[in-house]
C-alpha cells in the first residue's frame, strides 16, 4: 500500500473518507463481521457498551498510531508480536484507568476489557493500515473504525436493555402502565444470543439501504 | 531505504528488548501513579459490600454516596481477627492489607479471619463473617451477616469475578439474595441444613432458596461457599454437624 503523499488541509477529502468509510460501507462489525464477540458479550446494557466502544476507540486510535510511527523501525519478522505488546499496554493503561476513575464499571467490564487484546479490529487495522500510512491518516483510521464498531455496540446495547429490562441507561423507559396491560421484559435480550439477532437485523437494514454491499464478495 | 538491516537476528532481539522495556516502564508508573485512586475504591467496594450484607434495605447502599458509606460504616461496623479456636487475635481489620484469600489457604492454626459486627438503629447486634468459593469460571466472595443466635441469616451481599452476565452474574442480584433474609442455617437439632437449591427445585422451608437458572455451577458454587464458611467460622456457629 503506498504511502498517503504530500501535504494536505487539516481534514482533507480522503481523511475524512477515512473516517466515515467504517461507519457505512465498510462497516468493521456488518461489513467485515469482526470484533463480533465482544459485541455479543458487553451489550446487555447501554452504558457497558458505551464504555466498551470509547475504550476500544481508544485502543485502536493510540494503537495505529504508535505502530504507524514506529512502521519503519519494526522488524518484519517480529511485526505481530509487537502490534500484540503495543495493543496489551494500551489496554492495561484502558484497564487501571477504569479502575481508578470509574471503578463499578472496571467491575462489570474488567474481563471484557482485557479481551480487546484479541479483538480482531484492532490487530486488523494494524496489520492493514498502520504498517503502511502515515500517523495522522492512522490515527483518523483507528478512530473511525473504532467509531464504526462503537456505533453498532451503542444500537444492539440499546435495543437490549430496552427490551429486556424496559430501561436505558439504568432508568425505567417504558412506563408501568404498559406493564399493567400485560407487556413483560423480553427474557431473551439479556441473553447474548440477543446480540446475532440484532446484529442480523443491523446488516438486513443497512444493505437495504446501501445496495452497494449486496453480493460484496 | 534504510541503512540497517530490520532483519538481521541482533537487531530484531535488541528492538525487542527495547520495546519490552519502555512498555514496562510505562505501565509501571502509570498503575503506580493510580494505585492510590484504585486502593481507595477497593476499600469503598469492601465497605460497601459489607454494608449491603446487613443493613434492612440493601438496595438503598447502592444509591449513596461515599461519605455516606464511610460514615455508616464507621458508624456502625467494627471488626476482629479471630483464629481457629475463635479467639480475638486483632481488635481490627486492617483495610487494605489484610488479605482474606491467603489466609484462607492457610490451613494451619495460624489463620486468622474477621469477623465484623454490626448495630442497626434499635441497638441489635449482628455478626459478618467473609465468604470465599468458586463459581462457574472465577472466584465468587461475599459477606454473611448472621444473627446474635448464629443460625439465622440477617442478609447477605455477593460478589464475583467472572460470572457470565444474565446467568451466574445473577447472583449479586437483590432477587437472589432478599431470598436469604431471615433463612435458617440450621435445623432444630443444629445440624447444618441450609442449602442452595437448584433453579426451581426449592418450594418452602426456613432452610434454603432457589437457585439462579441457567446457572447450575455458579448455584452450586454459592452452596459450597456458605457451607465452607460455616466450616470455617465453626468455632462460632457450633455446628452439632456439617
Amino acid at each position: 500500500m503506498a504511502e498517503v503523499a504530500s501535504r494536505k488541509p487539516l481534514l482533507s477529502k480522503q481523511d475524512r473518507k477515512l473516517v466515515s468509510d467504517p461507519l457505512n460501507d465498510n462497516n468493521p462489525i456488518t461489513v467485515q463481521v469482526l470484533g463480533v464477540c465482544s459485541a455479543l458479550a458487553v451489550t446487555s446494557n447501554l452504558a457497558n457498551s458505551i464504555v466498551m466502544a470509547v475504550a476500544v476507540i481508544l485502543v485502536t486510535a493510540a494503537a495505529n498510531v504508535t505502530i504507524s510511527s514506529i512502521r519503519n523501525f519494526i522488524p518484519t519478522r517480529v511485526r505481530m508480536i509487537v502490534q500484540l505488546v503495543v495493543i496489551a499496554a494500551l489496554v492495561i493503561a484502558v484497564r487501571e484507568a477504569l479502575q481508578a476513575f470509574a471503578f463499578p464499571v472496571y467491575k462489570e467490564l474488567a474481563v471484557y476489557v482485557g479481551l480487546i487484546i484479541t479483538n480482531c479490529i484492532v490487530m486488523g487495522r494494524l496489520e492493514a493500515f498502520a504498517m503502511a500510512n502515515r500517523p495522522f491518516p492512522a490515527f483518523l483510521d483507528g478512530i473511525g473504525n473504532g467509531l464504526g464498531y462503537g456505533v453498532i455496540l451503542i444500537g444492539v446495547g440499546f435495543f437490549r436493555e430496552l427490551f429486556g429490562a424496559g430501561k436505558l441507561l439504568g432508568y425505567e423507559v417504558i412506563p408501568s402502565a404498559v406493564y399493567d396491560f400485560g407487556y413483560t421484559d423480553n427474557g431473551i435480550m439479556i441473553l447474548p444470543i440477543a446480540s446475532i439477532f440484532l446484529i442480523g437485523i443491523f446488516i438486513w437494514v443497512q444493505r437495504s439501504f446501501n445496495k452497494d454491499l449486496i453480493d460484496i464478495s | 531505504m534504510s541503512k540497517f538491516n530490520k532483519d538481521s537476528n541482533v537487531y530484531t532481539i535488541g528492538f525487542l528488548a527495547v520495546l519490552a522495556l519502555v512498555v514496562a516502564l510505562v505501565l509501571g508508573v502509570l498503575s503506580q501513579s493510580l494505585k492510590p485512586l484504585s486502593d481507595a475504591n477497593i476499600k469503598l467496594d469492601t465497605r460497601k459490600k459489607i454494608l449491603m450484607s446487613c443493613v434492612s434495605d440493601p438496595n438503598i447502599v447502592a444509591t449513596k454516596d461515599e461519605a455516606w458509606i464511610n460514615g455508616t460504616y464507621e458508624n456502625s461496623i467494627s471488626g476482629v481477627l479471630i483464629d481457629v479456636k475463635g479467639d480475638t487475635v486483632a481488635d481490627v481489620v486492617p483495610e487494605g492489607s489484610y488479605d482474606f484469600r491467603n489466609e484462607v489457604k492457610n490451613q494451619g492454626e495460624e489463620r486468622q479471619i474477621p469477623i465484623y459486627s454490626y448495630t442497626d438503629e434499635k441497638d441489635s447486634t449482628y455478626y459478618i463473617v467473609q465468604m470465599i468459593g468458586m463459581g462457574l469460571w472465577d472466584e465468587i466472595n461475599g459477606y454473611l451477616c448472621i444473627g446474635s443466635d448464629w443460625n439465622t441469616i440477617k442478609g447477605v451481599a455477593f460478589d464475583h469475578k467472572g460470572e457470565t452476565p444474565g446467568l451466574g452474574a445473577e447472583l449479586v442480584k437483590p432477587w437472589f439474595t432478599n431470598q436469604f433474609i431471615n433463612k435458617k442455617l440450621f435445623d432444630k437439632e443444629g445440624n447444618y441444613a441450609f442449602k442452595v437449591y437448584k433453579a426451581g427445585k426449592y418450594t418452602s422451608g426456613e432452610n434454603g432458596v432457589d437457585g439462579m437458572s441457567g446457572a447450575t455451577l455458579t448455584t452450586e458454587g454459592v452452596d459450597m461457599m456458605v457451607r465452607a464458611t460455616i466450616e470455617m467460622y465453626a468455632s462460632k456457629f457450633n455446628p452439632v454437624n456439617l
